[in-house]
């Protein structure tokens, strides 16, 4: 990860979701897309960022003729 | 919860943002960029035409990030957003579909096999696995691989333009003597478009170099004052080549099994040399380098008999652009003064 200081913000908003979707504390046998779903189905979450679901970024951006922000982090 | 700071918030409210944690499943013929950066970012249509790319990395560590070049690709996006889809045909050069072996990486050939299990994070696909699959495919089809494999994603200093990273698209330098000096392209020019696309950071400039010709012209426009300037970029032979790639993870898997570093001038003129030659850091024991016989402090300078680099990039450049997987090696090194020639395979 880079460390400059140009790049804690960034940093700090993938932390802060990390924690955010930590703090579910989602059943350890939950399948990768249960896993999404729940973390999405958190409004407080889902306002923001979408997690790691590209199709429903994808329909919500048709829904509201929004452009996309996809970052690979 | 999830909130931006510096007002990035602000930023992107705009914007649908989406977070993906692994590359299982992407169609990297797409969503194709510098697979070896830790944080890339796309703008884009529902319709997955893209508008433009943020997240770019030099050898030297990370000072094309910043958030203020953030904030200023995610304006010239959403501009890009409003105007579209009259605008797309301008939009051609940013979404040309990369040449990967397959879309997903678990169905390339050269990753088959390693990603089986679909939990997460055991059978997790980073991104620097991307270029893994993609240059070990070519590998396994017996080819040399390309400059384009080699050489990434270039920053545009490789065709002598410097762009300030707080704005990404204004040009701070211009190196003498470079194609950018050539084209006439001057500092505090601003790069509006690259290859006929609207240019939105300095991460959109190298994915039209990556796709740039290995010669040929690349045509940009600028906008000096009021000005705007149409001009061409004569791309010469070679161009990609002055970039280091040493420093990328992915490239572990191109290396030989040893890790190189330079040769100060006292240790050249002791092995015999008047240039070239380059040392070995390390030589993992169990890897192809160490199983051959190769220790750390050997001098290498010789393989075929073709003078050895100083570069390591140049070292890896060589060994997988002349030679191919399977075949012989006769390395000539200098160890404790003393020439003694080691053999491998091309692993």
């Amino acid at each position: 990860m880079p460390s400059t200081h140009h790049l804690r913000p960034i940093a700090f908003s993938s932390l802060a979701l990390l924690l955010a979707v930590s703090a579910l504390r989602l059943p350890a046998g939950d399948s990768p897309q249960e896993k999404r779903d729940k973390i999405n189905d958190r409004t407080e979450i889902a306002a923001t960022w979408i997690y790691d679901d590209l199709p429903a970024a994808v329909a919500r951006a048709k829904r509201e003729n929004k452009p996309i922000l996809a970052v690979f982090r | 919860m999830a909130r931006l700071a510096d007002g990035l918030d602000e930023a992107t409210k705009d914007f649908v943002c989406v977070r993906i944690i692994q590359m299982r499943g992407v169609d990297t013929s797409v969503f194709n960029f510098d697979f070896d950066l830790s944080w890339a970012g796309f703008f884009m249509n529902a319709d997955m035409t893209v508008y433009g790319r943020y997240g770019s990395r030099r050898d030297q560590g990370d000072s094309q990030f910043s958030t203020a070049g953030l904030k200023e690709a995610l304006a010239r996006a959403l501009e890009i957003h409003k105007g579209y889809p009259a605008n797309k045909p301008s939009l051609a050069s940013k979404n040309v579909k990369a040449p990967v072996p397959a879309k997903e990486p678990e169905n390339m050939p050269g990753l088959k096999g390693m990603f089986q299990t679909p939990d997460i994070p055991k059978g997790c696909i980073h991104c620097h696995h991307v270029w893994k699959g993609i240059r070990r495919s070519v590998m396994a089809a017996k080819k040399p691989l390309p400059d384009s494999l080699l050489w990434v994603y270039p920053m545009p200093d490789t065709v002598g333009l410097t762009i300030d990273p707080a704005d990404g698209a204004r040009v701070s330098a211009v190196a003498a003597g470079s194609p950018a000096a050539k084209a006439g392209v001057q500092a505090d020019d601003v790069v509006a478009t690259v290859g006929g696309a609207p240019l939105v950071s300095i991460a959109d400039f190298q994915f039209a170099l990556q796709n740039a010709p290995d010669q040929g012209p690349l045509r940009i426009e600028v906008r000096r004052g009021s000005e705007k300037k149409a001009m061409t970029l004569a791309l010469p032979a070679g161009w990609r080549r002055d970039a280091d790639f040493s420093w990328r993870s992915s490239t572990g898997d191109i290396r030989i099994g040893m890790q190189l570093e330079p040769l100060a001038d006292d240790e050249r003129k002791a092995a015999g040399l008047k240039s070239g030659g380059i040392k070995v850091k390390a030589a993992w024991p169990k890897g192809p380098a160490g199983m051959a016989g190769f220790q750390p402090g050997d001098i290498l300078t010789t393989v075929n008999g073709q003078a050895v680099p100083e570069r390591e990039t140049d070292f890896v450049a060589m060994i997988r652009q002349k030679y191919l997987p399977g075949q012989k090696l006769k390395i000539a090194v200098v160890r404790g003064g003393k020439r003694q020639e080691l053999d491998m395979n091309v692993p």
